[in-house]
């Protein structure tokens, strides 16, 4: 049981922990404090003990489907909500407004709520449910600490690797959060695909002989670039447009801004 | 700018009922039973290329977690509750599950058969539920008496 709480824990507290990291790497790069983060936390706790109580009820909407659907949606708003706070980030330093900075908290604050709310309210259900069985509320307790112990030391070592490539690449907490996203996204098609939403053709390719997603690898890969050993070919489209897209919003407008100064110098010169 | 959003608005919800009219197509149904932390029966055969409805009755007093890394499937069985996944199409094979909070002892295999003839005898074949009928513990069940037990429960 201890092994299987570690698992579990790590399954869904490790996704809290990249996204945290992610998104207090690139605000404090903007100059914003972390107090946005204290706050975003605070929400979440009481958000994940109001979706344990509803939980069981919202699984048996919907010819049992509503839990798929709640979480479906709320991981396309994620998606929508990194695209929209890649948008506000200005593209050199130092020329945030304040209703940039406000923007830019409300994003990062409401991507965090929603990721720790689903992801904690799914071991929530783990825990409450075997607390009470066979004393096992001991194993529980020490498989939640090793658990985190293993999820904030992968939280400080990718910090710290973030802060060391940003030395060569100043967007990598950008291209992070647009993989992790994406990664969401993929969520959300498995979950639609898994209540006959959206239409499940064969799977392209099975890379388990590979990278098997249940091992520690598997994990980490679906955790950062939504990693899926065995996709169909329209989650892989909807991959593919979900990372081109963000890249495309993120860099079209330095693009533009670089074209119109050339048109316009010459002018100004004249 | 408005025009242009709705347009966008317009076009994603086109593209998603367009997407989601196999959904509208009814599904053969298998049924499956969770007690004590096992599933009956163990091994389900399901037809080949074809997309099937499987309903997990939770009769234990813990929640489960129906997960499977071969069919790319998880979701959460509430305690005394059911919970509806579809999987497939299916090329012929064996597709293990487990229960992810209970992988030692919850434990079970889609086995995909290449025609549908074949899988239609397999609903009507004997399977071994002695130990979740416990009206008549020697007497196996067949799918659709496991069916009438569960409507009747229901």
């Amino acid at each position: 049981m201890l092994i299987n709480t570690i698992i579990l824990f790590l399954r869904d507290a490790l996704p809290i922990f990249v996204i945290s990291t992610i998104l207090i790497s690139l605000l404090q790069h903007q100059g914003i404090k972390p107090i946005w983060y204290f706050i975003a936390a605070g929400v979440s706790v009481i958000f994940s003990f109001l979706l344990l109580t509803a939980i069981d009820d919202i699984s048996h909407t919907i010819d049992s489907t509503g839990r798929e659907w709640l979480y479906a949606c709320l991981y396309i708003i994620c998606y929508f909500i990194a695209l929209v706070l890649l948008m506000q980030l200005p593209k050199m330093q130092g020329q945030l407004s304040t209703r940039q900075h406000w923007n830019i908290c409300l994003c990062a604050g409401s991507l965090m709520v929603i990721v720790i709310t689903l992801n904690s309210a799914n071991f929530l259900i783990y825990i409450t449910g075997y607390w009470f069985q066979n004393n096992a509320s001991n194993v529980l307790v020490a498989g939640v600490i090793l658990g985190g112990g293993i999820c904030a030391s992968i939280a400080v070592l990718l910090y710290f690797l973030m802060a060391f490539i940003e030395r060569y690449c100043r967007v990598i907490a950008q291209f992070l959060l647009i993989f992790f996203s994406a990664g969401l996204l993929m969520k959300a098609t498995n979950l639609l695909i898994q209540i006959d939403i959206l239409s499940s053709e064969r799977f392209l390719w099975d890379s388990n002989h590979i990278i098997i997603e249940n091992s520690e690898l598997g994990q980490l890969l679906t955790v950062f670039v939504g990693y899926d050993a065995t996709p169909t070919m329209l989650q892989l489209l909807l991959y593919l447009s979900a990372i081109f897209i963000a890249f495309g919003l993120m860099f079209l407008p330095t693009v533009i801004s670089k074209q119109s100064l050339t048109i316009t110098l010459p002018k100004e010169a004249a | 700018m408005v025009n242009v959003r709705s347009k966008f608005v317009q076009g994603v919800i086109v593209a998603f009922i367009l997407l989601s009219l196999p959904s509208l197509a009814k599904r053969p149904e298998f049924q499956l039973i969770l007690k004590n932390h096992l599933f009956y029966p163990a091994e389900i055969e399901i037809p080949a290329n074809t997309k099937v409805k499987l309903i997990i009755h939770n009769q234990d007093q813990t929640p489960e977690e129906f997960d499977s890394f071969d069919l790319n499937r998880e979701k959460v069985i509430f305690p005394q509750k059911k919970a509806v996944i579809f999987i497939g199409p299916l090329l012929p094979g064996r597709y293990e599950f487990f229960g992810e909070f209970n992988p030692n002892s919850a434990q079970g295999a889609i086995v995909v058969k290449s025609s549908k003839l074949n899988a239609k005898v397999n609903q009507n074949t004997l399977i071994d539920a002695t130990a979740l009928s416990s009206n008549s513990p020697d007497k196996p069940v067949t799918q659709q008496a496991l069916v009438k037990e569960l409507n009747r429960a229901d």
